[in-house]
């Protein structure tokens, strides 16, 4: 897996001023009588939003298609079920099954559809996207998928606690623990929280920590390569940072960290840009405004993350594929996309996103997201990675709950890789 | 102090355990029911507060969006749809059953009744997949129909083993008269045993419907979006980074009503066929 910081740095800093086509906001094609199906999760306000363009790109394209929204601890074994039957023309597939899928011929290429001047707005191009984003819908030299829901792992802290503590802004690593032992307890509070669950976000935020302390899962030949020092490091600091959350976050996923956050009961929250960004929802949050956002760093002078997205796909099996690419151009579109981001905190897929001065302007988590995806791998997706990932998360808990030391955590964590990717 | 004060003074402490335990129990029942009722009132900053908040101004946006925003009205609809026809189904093959094996000469009448049993022994998960399958190769995946076949295989154990246990109850000598008299087999199940176990049959109607309302996997796994039923409604306020509690709240508040409203309804029968069978010899 290579690192994006190149390609991601292009498009989310150094767009100001460059010119580039955007991309119309209507859809393209007419679909009378086509019906459709897209499988997603459900969660506002991403599903109301897609409701709504779904309505949008129906009365556009004469087409009809239908939201399934479902749990997403349900969504992966639902859409397996339903993949070879074509009951789903569209699949929203999270990284870890992206290559599951591909390896099951699941999906559709859409190389054809991507340079079908027909099937797209004028001007556009895939060089639209975001490359390095873009390249994780693809595989074998083919693409398959187009991107959405960027965003990345980072740190928030109080910054009403900081300043009535007389602390800096946390820089490092090292800083968050600090100052998460020093506020830890004051006013009943935690000094941080952060995600313990197994259901991804702990893998998200071991992932954002390996790479910031210079390790990644494997090579980019698929290939175990964790550094056992740096991995060790790294659950290190989850065990000593879990000490100063509140009880039960073994329960905890991004959602429950935010809505902790919100409601006043830590200093800091490590968590996923998206949902910290609910701190500042008034609606959700007891202490907005209160609040500023640093990425993970070992060094101040290298701030790493996580790619997170997901992948918008089209089912092999699918009976209107045109029609269903139509809806992916038009979803994925830095018009679309700007609309959803002001009501979900997602980041789009495209440099026409990042050139949206208003909407960049509007968006408090995309400093912390751009210093984060400077240093960051994407979220793996190899064949295997769901069942990598539930071991990797099982491993943390029982480091988390003292049941195995961090360095031999990270010793069997990196047998498990050796044995389920060839080391 | 006297035999007599020792007794009343036994009598007493049990009374009070008695009013303890049945006080633990219904705060056990109660307390997840009014929380998720209140938040269903609550405004999202006044759910999650380390101490709970009773000191909230009530709002109704949670109802609102639902209504507003999903196709709640529809899923009520196929959720009724599908509880009641797998009750009409589940006690029309399963009462004539479980009579047929309680009263008439069936060869190995037990084992028959304990093989009913296997299909509540399976785990449910294990056999979502045989379902999914066996429904599409019918056409009846994404139906409801299809759904309200599934529901009734699971429902039929329950009602042939507590039917069987309401026609024991009946005496045997009603249903013989009937037969001097002339009646056939039917007439007399129809017209003598089946009269008298209506309380009996009520109670395992409300049960089936009971489950067929709650039940959450097959719904899941064999509809689609037109065809979703309640559970599958509440469970879409849970996302994959967000869960709108509020909202599943009132959801669940909202499919409640129906049920309660039911039990209420019945309850005389409820009561009656429960208590049926209960007492033998």
């Amino acid at each position: 897996m290579s690192r994006i910081s190149i390609g991601l740095l292009a498009g989310l800093v150094l767009v100001a001023g460059v010119p580039v086509a955007a991309q119309a906001a209507d859809p393209v094609g007419k679909f009378d009588g086509a019906t459709l199906s897209l499988s997603r999760w459900a969660g506002d306000p991403w599903t109301a939003a897609q409701v709504k363009s779904a309505d949008a790109w129906n009365a556009a394209t004469g087409g009809k298609l239908t939201v399934d929204a479902i749990p997403y601890e349900n969504l992966h074994d639902k859409q397996v079920l339903e993949m070879s039957n074509g009951t789903y023309d569209i699949m929203y597939v999270h990284p870890s099954w992206f290559g599951e899928y591909v390896s099951a011929g699941a999906l559709l290429p859409i190389d054809d559809l991507l340079a079908d001047a027909s099937a797209n707005p004028p001007g556009f191009s895939k060089n639209d996207y975001l490359p390095s984003v873009l390249s994780q819908g693809a595989s074998g030299g083919k693409q398959y998928c187009l991107p959405d829901f960027v965003a990345s792992v980072v740190v928030a802290y109080r910054k009403d606690l900081f300043d009535a503590a007389g602390l800096a802004a946390p820089k490092t690593l090292d800083d968050v623990l600090a100052d998460a032992a020093k506020l830890n307890g004051k006013d009943g509070i935690a000094g941080i929280t952060l995600p313990g669950k197994k259901t991804g976000a702990t893998a998200d935020v071991l992932g954002s920590l390996l790479t910031a302390y210079g390790t990644w899962w494997y090579d980019k030949d698929g290939k175990s390569s964790l550094d056992v020092d740096a991995a060790t490091k790294a659950i290190d600091f989850y065990v000593k940072a879990s000490k100063f959350a509140p009880q039960g976050i073994l329960n905890y996923h991004f959602d429950e960290v935010a809505t902790a956050a919100a409601q006043g009961q830590a200093a800091m929250a490590v968590s996923t840009t998206v949902s910290l960004s609910w701190v500042e929802d008034p609606a959700k949050s007891k202490t907005v405004g209160k609040w500023a956002y640093a990425p993970l760093a070992v060094t101040a002078d290298k701030p790493s993350g996580e790619l997170i997205y997901w992948n918008w796909c089209i089912n092999a099996a699918s009976k209107n594929p045109k029609a269903a690419y139509s809806f992916l151009q038009y979803w994925t579109s830095a018009a679309q996309q700007g609309a959803v981001a002001k009501v979900a905190a997602t980041a789009g897929a495209t440099k026409a996103f990042y050139e949206d001065k208003d909407l960049v302007a509007s968006l408090p988590f995309l400093p912390a997201l751009q210093g984060a995806l400077q240093n960051a791998n994407a979220q793996p997706s190899l064949a295997n990675w769901s069942k990598v990932q539930d071991e990797i998360e099982l491993a943390v808990q029982g480091a988390i709950e003292g049941k195995t030391s961090p360095a031999d955590t990270a010793k069997a964590i990196r047998a498990m890789l050796d044995k389920e990717l060839g080391g | 102090m006297s035999a007599r004060a020792v007794g009343g003074s036994n009598t007493r402490a049990w009374q009070i355990a008695s009013y303890g335990m049945v006080l633990f129990f219904l705060a056990w029942v109660l307390i997840p029911i009014c929380t998720v009722t209140l938040n269903s009132f609550k405004p999202a900053t006044a759910i999650f507060t380390t101490t709970p908040d009773f000191a909230f101004v009530p709002t109704l946006e949670h109802y609102a969006n639902i209504w507003a925003k999903g196709n709640f009205a529809r899923q009520f609809l196929n959720s009724t749809i599908v509880a009641v026809g797998t009750a009409i189904l589940a006690l029309g093959f399963g009462t004539p059953a479980a009579y047929a094996l309680t009263r008439l000469p069936v060869h190995g009448a037990e084992r028959w009744f304990r093989a009913f049993l296997l299909a509540r022994m399976v785990p449910a998960v294990s056999l979502v997949v045989p379902l999914f399958i066996l429904l599409q190769l019918a056409g009846l995946k994404n139906t409801l129909p299809g759904l309200i076949l599934t529901h009734t295989g699971f429902t039929l154990p329950l009602v042939v083993w507590m039917m069987r246990s309401f026609f024991q109850d009946v005496p045997r000598e009603l249903e013989e008269a009937a037969v001097v008299d002339g009646a056939s087999r039917w007439l007399t199940f129809w017209r003598v045993a089946l009269p008298l176990t209506l309380p009996g049959l009520a109670a395992t109607a409300v049960l089936v419907v009971f489950f067929s309302w709650n039940e959450f996997l097959f719904a899941l796994v064999l509809t689609g979006p037109q065809m979703q039923t309640v559970p599958i409604g509440v469970s879409a306020f849970v996302g994959t980074v967000s869960v709108d509690w509020g909202g599943s709240s009132a959801a669940a508040v909202l499919a409640m009503i129906p049920m309660f409203v039911l039990g209420l309804l019945i309850q005389r029968f409820l009561v009656s066929g429960l208590a049926m069978g209960a007492v033998k010899g």
